[in-house]
């Protein structure tokens, strides 16, 4: 019990750092494909007034 | 203890050098408070590591684990989703127009100086009671260190601290930021294996850590629903607290924001990680201690090599430093702006730094467990900034002028 609890947050750790690096390259891809297409960079800024 | 000394006498050496350095860097209130604005990656996601990372994780984290087990650790979770959550959500719109300070932001969002008011004293409120908590632990250590009494520790902590931050502002507190992560991670980089060895291996330290604290592995520690609302006010505390926010004004674009937030999330989780496996093997080594703040001096003074405990308490008190420094940054400048006169700036600083070691010294606020301070000041600044910054960046313009009902939902 003790050692899966131990390992499962670093786990956990590993994957959460993996998810945000996926998460990040994606938006840059997004965001450089939309900068050579012509329009503005899609940052999720749209909605802020 | 000479070598202890020689150990801190190198470290504050460098702090200074960095003061007097950034001091000379320094040309105009963009570069005094937000470090100029054009911070890398790096150095940016360095300073929001080392501001994140105070006594709470050194002395508080092992603390609270010490006392009641595992369950606190899960906390850890909140960190990446909070970091996460600023990176994809609220820089993009919060930094669209750079400000100098939080309450800045707030005067320019809701179209009022009564906001700024409001904003710079919760700040200031806050910070007082925050920083008082870190100045005890610098106290503590400089009497672990240097034998002397605790008050004058505190003393020449607030001292030390005061000096290089008033001199060079925004740009010697991310350089030092930078160089107290560092000795951090290697402070606990080195002292983990250190540690699990003296209590004879991983299995070892599981198992005896479930020996010395039956609840150590368990649930049962920490009742759910307080487990629940410390995770709620870590999680909303690490997205919306003013020292953090100002981090992104500091830094050049999104793309080094969501690089040095990555680097943030990777140095703040993997240090508190580490944190944890030192907390069991202070249950194991020092069953019966007073009060579960000693855990991490007793760690440091008696399990590690004599360098290599100097290096973790210069650690601690560089985690203690590095947050104090950017408080102090966030709660000296309430009416910044770019017409200042640089004495009236330094001026605000000195005077908010002083103010929590005059009370301590009066006697005021002493007691309670580190971590525990940490948490109320977290609590307060979530609930008084989550709300107004979160809605004030993504609201269409229609509800402007209700900053304070905001406040008071949070």
């Amino acid at each position: 019990m003790d050692r899966f609890v131990f390992w499962g947050l670093f786990l956990m750790f590993g994957l959460i750092v993996l998810g945000y690096w996926s998460w990040m390259v994606a938006v840059e891809r997004g965001e450089s494909r939309s900068e050579s297409g012509g329009s503005s960079a899609s940052d999720g800024q749209a909605s802020a007034s | 203890v000479n070598l202890r000394l020689l150990v801190f006498a190198a470290y504050f050496l460098v702090v200074f050098a960095i003061g007097w350095y950034s001091m000379r860097r320094t040309r105009d209130e963009t570069d005094y408070w937000i470090a100029g604005g054009k911070l890398g990656w790096l150095v940016g996601g360095a300073t929001l590591a080392a501001t994140h990372t105070s006594a709470g994780t050194f002395i508080g984290t092992i603390g609270v684990i010490y006392t009641v087990g595992w369950s606190f650790g899960w906390l850890v979770l909140t960190i990446p989703l909070a970091y996460w959550f600023m990176a994809a959500v609220l820089a993009p719109r919060f930094t669209r127009v750079k400000q100098l300070t939080l309450p800045a932001f707030m005067e320019q969002r809701y179209y009022s100086r009564k906001v700024r008011a409001i904003a710079a004293t919760i700040i200031l409120v806050a910070t007082v009671v925050y920083v008082q908590a870190q100045i005890v632990a610098g106290g503590l250590i400089a009497n672990i260190v240097f034998g002397i009494p605790t008050s004058w520790g505190m003393v020449g902590f607030t001292a030390i601290l005061l000096a290089y931050t008033v001199i060079g502002g925004m740009i010697a507190v991310v350089y030092t930021d930078f160089i107290q992560l560092v000795i951090m991670t290697v402070g606990v980089v080195f002292a983990v294996p250190l540690a699990i060895r003296q209590v004879g291996g991983w299995g070892e330290l599981s198992r005896l850590a479930e020996i010395a604290n039956p609840m150590t592995f368990t649930w049962s520690g920490l009742p759910t629903t307080l487990l629940f609302t410390m995770g709620l006010a870590f999680l909303l505390g690490s997205v919306a607290t003013p020292e953090k926010l100002i981090r992104l004004y500091a830094m050049k674009d999104m793309p080094t924001i969501r690089r040095g937030i990555l680097f943030a999330i990777v140095v703040i989780t993997g240090v508190n990680l580490l944190v944890f496996v030192l907390a069991l093997a202070s249950i194991v080594l020092f069953p019966s201690l007073p009060t579960g703040d000693l855990a991490m001096p007793m760690v440091a003074s008696a399990v590690l090599p004599p360098v290599m405990g100097a290096i973790m308490l210069a650690a601690i008190t560089s985690a203690m430093m590095s947050t104090v420094d950017s408080l102090l940054i966030v709660a000296g400048n309430p009416h910044a702006t770019e017409r200042r006169k640089e004495i009236v700036n330094r001026l605000g600083i000195l005077v908010v730094g002083t103010i929590p070691v005059v009370l301590l010294l009066s006697g005021v606020g002493e007691g309670e467990l580190v971590q525990f301070i940490v948490l109320l000041f977290t609590a307060l600044m979530a609930s008084s900034f989550f709300m107004p910054v979160v809605l004030g960046v993504l609201g269409n313009g229609r509800h402007a002028k209700r900053p304070p009902r905001r406040c008071s939902v949070g």
